[in-house]
């Protein structure tokens, strides 16, 4: 893919003794949704935070073509390469609207996407919460906040940990019909363990385990949910259950 | 305890009535070998040579007691932030405590001994009221507080003119310790004397701390203060303890110091001696008893050679800065900015001071790539701070094996490792360090920062990261899942009867972070000998229920263990009603040997403190054989039977996992929870762990275990509760659970309803 | 080395040593305005080290001799370039900054994600290091700076309260004013904020970290000469312990005020300067200078959170 805008090959990332991440290679091309599935510990996670150089890795990973160990996290927001991380990490001292606008920094001179208006109008539930500290709101809300902090950077690549992770079910479809909307114009790389959402989001995806790749297919092909299932779930799935 | 089944995996019995297994004594703990004191007189030995070398005329002597005497002063510093790290500017003040008190005790025509008792009892009982008034404190509050106390010290001293006589005494009594004075013509000769012996005794008496288990619990807890609750230790006592005993010290000398110089002044025990001996020790190497010797020196000596050095100077102003600069007439002036610079330098290039140049060195010229803690000849000579300091190497380059945990779905309790994990990694400790200094240069900072900060975060910590673990309020009844015990038939339906007998009974537990409200009003039970599986998704409660159930975690609800209330919020209390546990992310103290990780968790607290350790050593000895046997039949209990010795800084995941669970089983609990045991280990890893986890409740033991692996915890446990958005939301068979449609539901996800427009509207979501 | 100048000494005798026997009331309120007037200066001490710790978590120890850094440029400025006070008093401010940058720059930055402790005591050899280079530079011994309020008196009551100290509580008020505005709706503010609470999270919005706390110990440095040149002029003479003893009543008075809300930092400075004159100024007086820290030890054994805060100021300790 020639106008891939990130680009992962043979990358490794390793805790001390333990590989998190073997020998990877992805890429998210202009305009493409991409879904990275796996089980708990699988690795998804490391993978979205050795892309924007929070942890170091081995191996070439490239947003615009220039390796993002050396631009660096923060450069990489202002590139337009914005990390929706696990668990939220909504900035509790600051209310909803300042965490909306704590997406302008990265933001950095780019133009179109969504203002802080439009990010009310994708979740009306926030107009109410404006002025509630980010710590008293509920995981729901949190992730509203964290999609649309994210969205006023005007992301050119968007990175999303998780985003319906301890989320009740009615919560995370108003979540990913948010995202649904946002994909129409935003590319992005999600990490989910929720298949079922995501590959209703997704072009295609990639299903990882023990830190490897080890399916790859279109949306379509990965509707056969079971083997997904069993990648989630340990070794050998279900047998005795479906029996 | 029951009997260990014939069938199950043979092991000396451990918490029987006898203490001993068997009739052959066992072993001396390595803490009770060897011959540690011999390096101590060979040191004092040492400074004897070297003073009969090296030091003519008064000023030479003069300097010398000096340097001793401050060593003095910062081995007691060493025993508060050297092992205790209790971050305490209040040392100079607490010596100069003591040297009014005895000054005026002698003053008063009091005895010199006696003054000396009381000037050490006073300052022990500053220290302690102290130490409980702020028990609440931690680091920049404890510092902070310190520095008031010191102000506070320091303006009685000026104050008082009753006590002190306004700060400015002379004519004090020389030194008479029973008839041995330190005065006349051989004054200096005795004062020699006199503070190496002090030293002999302050290092002898160090020593003897780091072989009674006291020291080892004062590292527990500077180290990981919550782990080290939840392991049934009094932390606050043990900091206080060792608070007191640094400023006992501190006015020992300081009264030492007044009836040596015959006169006293507020100054000398300012914040700049409170600084100075910060430096002394940090210098030297706060890891080493030894340490403040080294530091010491160089505050002392350099100071002097500075003001030595005017030749030199004078050269430079000839020379390269003619016209540019000129010195000042009091060369010791530069001092400070040399030794402020040299604080700063040491911290940044240098954390484990001289003393960890030098056991770099010989880590290098013995090549020896185990620690020293534990073994070799350096071991044997007490060297111990060897071994801290190259635990502190590894653990100072960025993140060894701990990754960060901060964010859930953790890398590290990820991936099974393949062959890295099943290869035992203890022989090796360097590689860890390597790998990570190879690491690329901003983003290998990035990872020590995540991990520095992701330290707590293993045990959760409440207010900061409604993040980790965080879910979904589930707030109105509208937008909840199917409620608990409605709903669904199938095989969940039929509920596995709780079984008589609770050895476990929660009720009501319930967290909130914020706005998010992490486990609603979960009741849980546990029958006597089985083993509940706790699922559900990421994020669905687990960790942070075992969190409350544990105390680490504020929590609404009632805990019952064995039929008795437990009070929820107090982890040693927890602990001691039966209650055991394991880490997410493997908790052990890399500071400390595996045998020693275990015997944190040792119920049996019998002479525990600082007198039984320095002066009841048969006593301990015994204890700690006794200790010891127990720790090392819960050692081989999971499978660890040679590790008794190594360091716990460089064990494999499995490993450190095991050992855990080691600690845990140590403490007699009638209850382990474990909080994802399999998670980074392989499929043949984890069989292993089912097995021994199957014999444990064969012997009877309950288990709660947290987990994702479906085989693991299919063939494990006895009943399964399903647990999403902090709410039970089904309870079976282990084998029938999978088939229900709600489970398989919240592991996938349900897919998205099909979007009406406006379903989400504010009402709906919580 | 004396350390009782600046909380106990100059300042605090309220008004007169003078054998004149004061009215019950004149006295009352001569002590009232010496302990608002010390209390601002607590508050405008502990601000400067606030500002740094909400930017970057870390308390610099070395705050207090950034004031006596500042007493002192202020100093140079108008004796060895006969530089106009006011002119002194902004370049010296100027130079602060500057100055601060260097320590960030210097002591603080390599030794970011390392423990705290390591960090404090880097900042303890910086205070020391500052602490000598004045007093090689321009010499230990006591000096006078002058201020265009020095010498005037405002009388109230009976009692002559100094103009430079209603100069230096008008100016703390100004001064806090100014930052809790700064800390607030301004870009900057919500950036230093978003950093405190979530480092990583904050960096993965792009805010520029390392430049963001070089700005923070600038402006930190800035207002340690802004206290500088406030203070040393309230004093009839100083030497290189002014700042320090000013420091640890500004971190009394941050305990006191939960440590990180500006308006408790604030509140708790009134307080101790209040306790300490008043109390003091009846009760033992020679040890009244340890008011401030018996006050702060007892509000760490009952309170830990501080008087006011609920939860927030607790966050990062």
């Amino acid at each position: 893919m020639d106008d891939a805008m990130l680009e992962i090959r043979g990358a490794s990332v390793s805790y001390g003794a333990v590989r998190a991440v073997s020998d990877l290679d992805l890429t998210v091309g202009a305009g493409e949704v991409v879904a990275v599935l796996g089980a708990n510990g699988a690795g998804k996670t490391t993978t979205l935070r050795a892309i924007t150089a929070l942890v170091p890795y081995a191996g070439s990973i490239r947003f615009d073509g220039d390796e993002v160990s050396a631009v660096g996290t923060e450069e990489l927001a202002r590139r337009g390469l914005i990390h929706v991380p696990e668990g939220r990490h909504i900035f509790g001292s600051l209310s909803v609207h300042e965490n909306l606008l704590m997406g302008l920094p990265a933001r950095a001179g780019r133009t179109g996407g969504y203002t802080v208006d439009d990010v009310y109008d994708l979740f009306p539930p926030l107009v109410a919460l404006r002025n509630r500290s980010g710590w008293a709101l509920s995981g729901g809300e949190q992730q509203m906040v964290a999609v649309g902090r994210a969205l006023v950077a005007a992301p050119r690549l968007l990175l999303l940990d998780e985003p319906s992770l301890g989320l009740a079910p009615i919560v995370v479809a108003a979540v990913y019909r948010a995202l649904r909307e946002v994909a129409k114009t935003t590319p992005m790389l999600v990490v989910e363990q929720n298949t079922g959402a995501v590959l209703d989001l997704c072009d295609r995806g990639v299903v990882l385990a023990d830190g490897r790749q080890v399916v790859e297919g279109t949306a379509a092909e990965l509707g056969g949910r079971r083997d997904l299932l069993d990648s989630y779930l340990g070794q050998r799935v279900l047998d005795e259950a479906e029996a | 305890m029951s009997a260990s089944e014939p069938g199950t995996t043979a092991r000396p019995e451990a918490g029987g009535p006898g203490p001993a297994a068997g009739p052959a004594e066992p072993p001396r703990p390595p803490a009770f070998r060897g011959h540690p004191y011999l390096l101590i007189l060979a040191v004092l030995a040492g400074l004897y040579l070297v003073r009969l070398w090296r030091t003519e005329g008064l000023a030479e002597e003069n300097l010398f007691n000096t340097w001793l005497f401050m060593s003095c002063l910062v081995v007691g510093f060493w025993f508060v932030f050297g092992v205790a790290g209790q971050f305490a500017f209040s040392q100079a003040a607490f010596a100069g405590l003591g040297a009014y008190t005895a000054a005026w005790m002698t003053g008063n025509d009091h005895p010199f001994e006696l003054a000396v008792v009381v000037a050490v009892l006073v300052c022990v009982a500053v220290a302690l009221v102290f130490a409980l008034l702020v028990r609440r404190a931690e680091h920049l509050y404890f510092a902070i507080a310190t520095l008031g106390l010191s102000e506070v010290l320091l303006l009685v001293f000026r104050s008082w003119e009753g006590f002190t006589g306004g700060g400015e005494l002379t004519n004090i009594a020389p030194i008479s310790l029973f008839g041995w004075e330190v005065s006349g013509p051989d004054r200096d000769q005795r004062a020699f004397w006199l503070f190496l012996g002090l030293l002999g005794l302050l290092l002898a008496l160090a020593t003897a701390l780091q072989r009674s288990p006291v020291v080892r619990e004062a590292i527990a807890v500077r180290d990981k203060p919550l782990v080290a609750a939840s392991a049934g230790l009094p932390g606050v006592r043990i900091r206080a303890t060792f608070l007191a005993l640094g400023s006992g010290i501190a006015g020992l000398t300081g009264a030492f110091l007044v009836h040596w110089r015959g006169s006293v002044t507020t100054e000398q025990f300012g914040v700049d001696l409170g600084l100075a001996v910060f430096l002394m020790l940090i210098l030297g190497g706060m890891h080493s008893k030894y340490g403040p010797l080294l530091g010491a020196w160089f505050y002392v000596y350099v100071e002097h050679g500075l003001r030595d050095s005017s030749d030199y100077l004078e050269f430079l102003e000839d020379g390269p800065l003619h016209g540019v600069y000129t010195f000042s007439e009091n060369l010791d002036q530069y001092w400070p900015i040399l030794y402020g610079s040299v604080l700063v330098v040491v911290m940044i290039a240098l954390p484990d001071g001289l003393v960890g140049i030098g056991s770099r060195l010989a880590h290098r010229l013995t090549g020896a790539g185990g620690d020293a803690r534990s073994t070799g000849p350096l071991a044997r000579l007490g060297l111990t701070g060897l071994g801290d300091v190259a635990a502190r190497l590894r653990r100072g380059r960025a993140a060894a094996p701990a990754p960060a945990p901060d964010r859930p779905g953790p890398p590290g309790a990820a991936a099974p490792a393949g062959p890295d994990t099943t290869t035992p990694a203890t022989t090796d400790t360097t590689t860890p360090a390597t790998a990570d200094t190879s690491a690329a240069g901003p983003a290998d900072e990035a990872a020590a920062g995540a991990s520095a900060r992701a330290e707590p975060a293993g045990v959760s910590s409440p207010p900061a990261g409604p993040g980790s673990e965080s879910l979904a309020a589930a707030g109105g009844p509208a937008g909840s899942p199917p409620a608990k015990g409605e709903g669904g038939g199938s095989a969940v339906q039929e509920r596995a009867p709780a079984p008589a007998g609770a050895v476990l009974t929660a009720r009501s537990i319930g967290v909130s972070f914020g706005g998010v409200r992490a486990v609603d009003a979960v009741d849980l039970t546990v029958g006597r000998g089985e083993v509940l599986g706790l699922i559900g998704p990421n994020g669905s409660g687990k960790s942070t229920l075992l969190n409350a159930m544990t105390g680490v975690v504020p929590a609404e609800g009632t805990l019952e263990v064995a039929g008795a209330p437990v009070p929820l919020g107090k982890p040693p209390r927890v602990r001691r009603a039966g209650l055991g546990r394991t880490y997410q992310t493997p908790q052990t103290f890399t500071a400390l040997t595996c045998i020693e990780n275990v015997l944190l968790g040792v119920p049996d607290r019998r002479r525990m403190g600082i007198v039984a350790g320095a002066v009841a050593r048969p006593l301990v000895l015994a204890d700690e054989r006794r200790r010891w046997a127990a720790a090392q039949a819960a050692l081989e209990r999971v499978g660890l039977p040679d590790h008794a010795e190594r360091p716990a800084a460089g064990l494999s995941h499995r490993d450190q996992r095991l050992l855990e669970l080691a600690r845990a089983l140590v403490g007699e609990p009638k209850v382990v929870l474990l909080d994802e045991p399999s998670a980074g280990l392989n499929a043949t890893e984890t069989e292993e762990l089912c097995a021994l986890l199957t014999g444990l409740r064969a012997e009877g033991l309950s288990l709660l275990v947290v987990d994702h692996k479906i085989d693991f915890i299919t063939e494990l446990c006895d009943r399964v509760v399903v647990l999403e958005l902090g709410r039970v939301i089904a309870e079976g068979d282990p084998h029938g659970i999978w088939s229900d449609q709600r489970v398989v539901d919240v592991y996938l996800g349900v897919p998205p309803e099909p979007a009406d427009a406006d379903a989400v509207d504010v009402e709906a979501v919580p | 080395m004396v350390m009782e100048v600046a909380l106990g000494g100059a300042l605090g005798a309220p008004l007169g040593g003078s054998p004149a026997v004061l009215a019950v009331s004149s006295k009352f309120i001569s002590l009232t305005a010496a302990g608002i007037s010390q209390g601002a200066i607590v508050a405008l001490a502990a601000v400067g080290f606030l500002l740094v710790y909400k930017a970057t978590g870390v308390v610099n120890f070395a705050q207090g001799d950034l004031i006596t850094l500042g007493a002192y440029l202020a100093l140079w400025l108008t004796r060895d370039f006969d530089a106009p006070i006011l002119a002194a008093y902004a370049g010296a401010i100027a130079l602060m900054f500057l100055i601060g940058v260097v320590l960030e720059r210097v002591a603080y930055a390599p030794l970011r994600g390392r423990s705290i402790h390591v960090v404090v005591i880097a900042t303890l050899g910086a205070a020391i290091v500052i602490r000598t280079v004045i007093a090689l530079w321009l010499g230990a011994s006591p000096v006078a700076l002058d201020s265009p309020a020095r010498g005037h008196l405002w009388r109230v009551g009976g009692a002559a309260i100094p103009l430079q100290r209603i100069v230096i509580v008008v100016v703390t008020l100004l001064v806090v004013a100014g930052l809790t505005w700064l800390f607030g709706p301004t870009a900057f503010g919500r950036q230093v904020r978003a950093l405190a609470a979530d480092r990583e999270t904050a960096r993965l919005h792009g805010v520029r970290s390392a430049r963001l706390s070089m700005v923070a110990f600038g402006l930190s440095a800035a207002l340690a000469g802004l206290a500088g040149v406030l203070i040393g002029p309230a004093n009839s003479s100083f030497d290189i312990t002014l700042g320090f003893s000013v420091m640890l009543g500004g971190f009394a008075a941050a305990i006191l005020g939960g440590f990180g809300s500006l308006t408790g930092v604030v509140i708790g400075g009134f307080l101790i300067g209040l306790v300490e004159q008043l109390f003091g100024g009846y009760v033992l007086r020679d040890y009244r200078g340890a008011y401030p820290f018996l006050l702060m030890i007892l509000v760490i054994a009952l309170r830990p959170q501080g008087l006011l805060s609920g939860r927030a100021a607790h966050e990062r300790l």
